[in-house]
């Protein structure tokens, strides 16, 4: 497992678009404290933290989405796919290994943000509190399903830009559906799970969460659901799947 | 050591496979040939786990492919369709990312294998500036790495220039003499299977036509050319010296007697005291391709989609 967790290390790092995402995110940053500096008066560390945090975090999701996508589609894209599946080791292993890799990707680049704008959050007035970290933390949750929800795509479809585009639809789009219904019909809206996925909401918009009538324990247990029916979905068409012309 | 018994193959309603069977020796090398679209490709994928067979079985030195998958695709080398690379990557992490693919596989020397497929220096370029007979050299490295027991080249020589078709000839040779592995090769090159395998198989519309030695391969005729206005006379006299074989006009100017190379003095003997002009005499050798087309053409086989290459 070690050795399959090492080679999707290796395809991902030796891209260029990882060090495109870090030099976002750190762009981002910068360009937060920017408009805070620019601001009368010396900006707090805080709101600095909590704000170019959420920005980055945003581009984050979006990172996400293409590095997970690509790990199934370039594989197509470069027809390497056969040689994963001609290894002794079993299908399972193989997509295992991709959605660790995903998820650890993520996580590195999540503590690059966190490292970075607490850096830069030194600089300023006052100190960052674990109440301003806190809910930043939670917000993990959003990436983590979304790279199931990009995994599963990606096995259906072939085309990177399709995977992609799905996922990008299905996480925003049902969101905002989801955000109006919310004040329409709160009882339907909480069924939509992309309303959940983000957990720092309960810390950030409790009254929103209070309007659909979910609690945290509810989002939770309602988001592991999915978590695992996409990746049963997505482990059953992986091993079933020719990916053959 | 690898052994395809009884496999059938059905997509959707089609027939792929019917009935595919051929065993392969340690220290030989397959042939496995067939038009565009005969299921060599497809009998390929099921050798190497890729896809299912309906029915039958195919086995890696006693491993069961479909039930001892990691026994059996450890001993399997292979390149099938094309040899796919990461192309951003040097060819040496190609060959890592390879490595990592074997359950406890002891350290390769890369170097080592670098340079017995010719890429030595190479393999720190990107893939992506190679051509595509280094891609080719990297494929069989790549296949050759855990010390296969079995090795599958699909259309190896798609793309070689005629030097890197000997050369690959060549080393394949070696590694079936030296290493006694058991090489499976498939190709529509017909001359250049002739040249590179022991036996082969044909194979058309999904079905084994025949397998078939490398040694006696070729049929062998005797070709004689003389005067047109002499023809008549000739083929009395090959008819004479030969009263138990079909004697066949060719053209206008020659004939062919199917005997053996030692008759070819007494014929020409005859010939002459008859005062025959005789302007060539020599053994024809029918080629695997003209036995190929033979066998594909008595079954209303797909010879429209067939390419030859000379």
């Amino acid at each position: 497992m070690r050795s399959l967790l090492s080679n999707e290390w290796m395809k991902w790092r030796r891209t260029i678009k990882p060090y495109v995402a870090l030099g976002v995110y750190t762009a981002i940053i910068l360009i937060v404290y920017a408009v805070l500096a620019s601001g009368e008066g010396t900006p707090e560390a805080e709101s600095f933290f909590e704000f170019s945090t959420m920005g980055a975090i945003a581009f984050l999701s979006i990172f996400t989405i293409v590095f997970t996508a690509e790990m199934v589609g370039n594989e197509l894209k470069f027809d390497t796919l056969k040689h994963l599946l001609m290894s002794p080791y079993s299908r399972d292993r193989i997509l295992l290994s991709k959605l660790v890799m995903a998820v650890l990707v993520m996580l590195l680049q999540f503590i690059f943000i966190l490292v970075v704008a607490f850096g830069f959050s030194l600089t300023l007035d006052g100190s960052v509190t674990w109440d301003v970290v806190r809910p930043i933390l939670i917000s993990v949750s959003g990436p983590i399903f979304i790279i199931f929800l990009t995994l599963m795509f990606s096995v259906v479809f072939k085309s990177v830009g399709v995977v992609i585009g799905f996922t990008v639809l299905a996480n925003f789009a049902s969101s905002i559906i989801g955000g109006l219904l919310v004040a329409w019909k709160p009882e339907l809206a909480k069924w939509i799970v992309f309303l959940h996925t983000d957990l720092s909401i309960y810390d950030v918009n409790p009254e929103f969460m209070k309007a659909m009538d979910a609690t945290m324990g509810f989002s939770i247990f309602y988001v592991a659901l999915h978590i695992i029916a996409f990746y049963l979905i997505t482990a059953f068409m992986f091993r079933s799947k020719t990916f053959a012309e | 050591m690898l052994s395809v018994q009884n496999v059938h193959k059905k997509m959707g309603k089609a027939t792929v496979l019917t009935n595919v069977s051929f065993d392969v020796i340690p220290g030989e090398i397959f042939g496995f040939l067939g038009p565009n679209g005969a299921g060599k490709t497809t009998t390929i994928r099921i050798i190497t786990g890729l896809m299912p067979a309906t029915h039958g079985t195919v086995t890696v030195d006693g491993y069961d492919v479909a039930n001892n998958r990691q026994e059996a695709l450890s001993r399997i080398g292979a390149i099938v369709e094309n040899p796919a690379f990461y192309p951003y990557m040097t060819g040496r992490e190609n060959l890592i990312h390879a490595m990592n693919l074997i359950p406890n596989l002891k350290k390769v020397d890369l170097n080592a294998l670098g340079a017995l497929v010719g890429l030595d220096g190479k393999l720190d370029m990107k893939v992506k500036q190679y051509s595509l007979g280094m891609k080719q050299r990297l494929g069989i490295a790549r296949a050759l790495l855990h010390n296969p027991k079995v090795l599958i080249l699909d259309e190896p020589t798609n793309g070689l220039d005629p030097a890197g078709i000997a050369d690959l000839r060549n080393y394949l040779r070696h590694l079936a003499d030296h290493r006694g592995i058991a090489i499976l090769i498939s190709s529509h090159l017909l001359s250049e299977m002739e040249l590179i395998t022991d036996r082969f198989a044909i194979i058309d519309q999904g079905q084994i036509k025949s397998v078939e030695d490398g040694q006696t391969k070729a049929d062998s005729v005797i070709l004689c050319k003389v005067a047109k206005e002499q023809m008549n006379e000739a083929l009395d006299v090959a008819a004479l010296a030969f009263d138990d074989v079909k004697i066949v006009q060719q053209s206008a100017e020659s004939f062919i007697v199917p005997r053996q190379e030692t008759d070819i003095p007494v014929l020409l003997k005859q010939l002459i005291e008859r005062d025959i002009a005789v302007y060539q005499i020599g053994m024809k050798h029918e080629s695997l391709e003209e036995q190929f087309l033979k066998l594909t053409k008595k079954e209303g086989g797909t010879n429209n989609a067939f390419i030859t290459q000379q």
